[in-house]
């Protein structure tokens, strides 16, 4: 048997124990929304844990990752940085957002903030802003498991058939089960991206300079800037202290802002889990000192990829591993892939139909159920149309999405703890501040660099969006008491 | 921290009640923790992290900068595990007291002054 059949044989077995534990995941859940949305609010902390980590570190993590550190060195160090730091707010933002979910029944994000601030325009704005930024995501998911599986079978299965083959199993699960195989396959998909990160993180460098600290001596000999704060730009150039900083505060603020990410509030079996998880999340993070290891281990070999994304399976493919090893690498890159990929589909779909259509239309449970299992596969479709799609500018809509998902949290801390607020204030600052986004991420595009210091665009939006919030909602009529103080004092608001 | 004070109220003399004790503990606490991770932001970005910006020593083979990072990320989880064990111990003693008390006002344990 030839070697890339073997690594074939790999890949479509873990795609076979994938698919049975996404099958048999839903077996327990009930036949409501909340059961597909929300698994019946019952995932416990080992699910919970998972679904986070795996959710929040995708295939940009496993291989961008790496990517960034071969090509722009220490700017890596970013990625290391937010995730803590994003993740902390939730350990007393996610209970009382899940307190405020279970009492009203809410099950994504837009409900709790239009529960709040009544406004069908803005439930609306919050559906189309989610799923502008999820279909390029689930995307460049699908084009990583593609371009993966093409590279470790030595092209005879394409990126097209790849990324079907991988996808087509995340179609199905998802479409059967919901959340519950979200759940569920990223605690399989975790635990094996984690495995296969931390064991190649450490052989690599033995392999190829006998040990981590020898790769980073000889770096710092004949590569000195890439070990320095803040690194490089993909260009090659240093890059900007502000430009670093600001990608770590935007990241930071638009973490837990992502609907998939914030939905998951919704599914936990009780307050202490999402607390717990929190708690743990950090050591999911640590998951990226192997996943830079491998990046820097390729910075002085003579030969690069033609892309600095491909420098894992590049290094992987060069370093004569068994066949079993390459295989279980490409099913640990197709975890990364799809146990993000799998969170996005079932979220643009639950999002697209609870807050989309079901402001505007009546649906009985059994057809909001069937309505979202069509959009998984339209969703679906419409992202493998553009993986595919070599002329696809859709990662620049990518670039962005941060500066515009970070717009979600002042609306999110207006909502839980600020009384003041009003929907006037709130839809005036999402507005202004996704528009101000926008605006400095085209005209830098664009090549008129307007930003001041490099920020980052979410932030400048930031800037304006929260001046605007709170200007806006000090003018116009306060809400009812007794309505704010169901959200702002959950305990007493009853 | 609206109501947190109030619960063992009942005593008459001027030195702090059980319950006194436990809110200014738990409230240290917090505010530990969240001295921590401003702390932690404020030295990963400019200009904090000039101060430690550098590839020497190595620590576990790793740049000090990186590990510098690392280290931050991993008492990340030490800290949440205090503030965690602090805010459980704090909402179940409160529980306690409201289950001996029943006429007093309950112990509210949702922190209120993040943001």
């Amino acid at each position: 048997m030839e070697r890339w059949q073997l690594i074939g044989i790999i890949i479509l077995l873990y795609c076979a124990v994938t698919l049975a534990i996404g099958l048999r995941a839903g077996r327990r859940t009930s036949k409501s929304v909340t059961g597909y949305v929300a698994g019946d609010r019952r995932f416990g902390l080992l699910v919970m844990y998972f679904v986070t980590g795996a959710t929040v570190f995708s295939a940009f993590a496993f291989l961008g990752g790496p990517g960034w550190a071969y090509s722009r060195g220490a700017a890596a160090f970013y990625i290391l940085s937010y995730g803590t730091l994003g993740i902390v707010p939730w350990y007393f933002i996610g209970p009382r957002a899940a307190g405020i979910g279970r009492r009203f029944g809410y099950v994504t994000q837009a409900q709790l903030l239009t529960g709040r601030f009544p406004s069908r325009f803005l439930s609306l704005l919050l559906a189309a802003l989610s799923l502008a930024a999820f279909v390029p995501y689930i995307t460049l998911q699908m084009r990583g498991a593609g371009i993966v599986i093409e590279a470790v079978t030595d092209g005879h299965v394409s990126l097209y058939l790849g990324a079907a083959l991988a996808y087509g199993v995340v179609v199905c699960y998802v479409l059967r089960s919901g959340v519950a195989a979200v759940g569920w396959t990223n605690t399989f998909q975790g635990i094996f991206m984690v495995v296969i990160a931390w064991s190649l993180g450490i052989y690599l460098p033995f392999r190829l300079y006998g040990g981590v600290g020898e790769m980073f001596e000889r770096i710092l000999a004949e590569r000195p800037e890439m070990l320095s704060l803040p690194g490089l730009t993909a260009a090659g150039d240093p890059w900007s202290w502000g430009g670093y900083s600001s990608a770590i505060l935007v990241s930071a603020v638009g973490l837990m802002m992502w609907p998939h990410l914030f939905m998951k509030a919704f599914t936990a079996r009780d307050d202490r889990t999402l607390r717990h998880t929190v708690v743990l999340f950090p050591t999911f993070v640590l998951f990226l000192v192997p996943v830079f290891l491998i990046g820097f281990a390729g910075v002085l070999q003579p030969e690069s990829p033609s892309e600095p994304d491909f420098v894992l399976p590049f290094l992987i493919l060069r370093s004569d591993l068994p066949a079993l090893v390459v295989g279980l690498f490409c099913a640990g890159a197709l975890s990364a892939s799809m146990s993000t990929g799998d969170a996005l589909l079932h979220a643009a779909a639950s999002v697209t139909v609870e807050d989309g259509v079901r402001p505007f239309a009546r649906l009985s449970d059994r057809t909001q159920r069937r309505l979202m299992q069509l959009l998984v596969l339209i969703v679906g479709a419409a992202a493998y149309y553009f993986a595919i799609d070599e002329g696809s500018s859709l990662v620049v809509l990518l670039l962005t999405a941060y500066g515009i998902i970070c717009q979600f949290a002042p609306p999110l801390c207006a909502a839980l703890f600020w009384r003041r607020a009003t929907t006037p204030g709130v839809i005036s600052g999402l507005v202004a501040g996704s528009l101000t986004a926008v605006f400095f991420f085209t005209t830098s595009r664009l090549g008129m660099e307007l930003r001041p210091f490099d920020l980052h665009e979410g932030i400048l939006g930031l800037l304006v969006h929260v001046p605007v919030l709170v200007g806006v909602s000090l003018a116009t009529q306060p809400q009812d008491r007794a309505h704010s103080d169901a959200f702002v004092n959950p305990k007493t608001g009853e | 921290m609206r109501n947190a004070p109030s619960a063992e109220h009942a005593g008459t003399d001027s030195s702090p009640t059980l319950g006194e004790r436990r809110v200014k503990r738990v409230r240290r606490v917090r505010a530990g923790a969240l001295a921590y991770f401003a702390l932690f932001l404020v030295f990963v970005i400019w200009p904090g992290a000039l101060l430690f910006n550098r590839p020497l020593p190595l620590i576990l083979g790793l740049p000090f900068n990186m590990a510098v990072i690392a280290a931050w990320v991993a008492f990340g989880s030490v800290v949440l595990f205090a503030l965690d064990r602090s805010e459980r111990r704090h909402a179940t003693e409160g529980r306690a007291d409201d289950e001996q008390r029943p006429a007093d006002e309950p112990i509210d344990s949702t922190p209120r002054e993040v943001r």
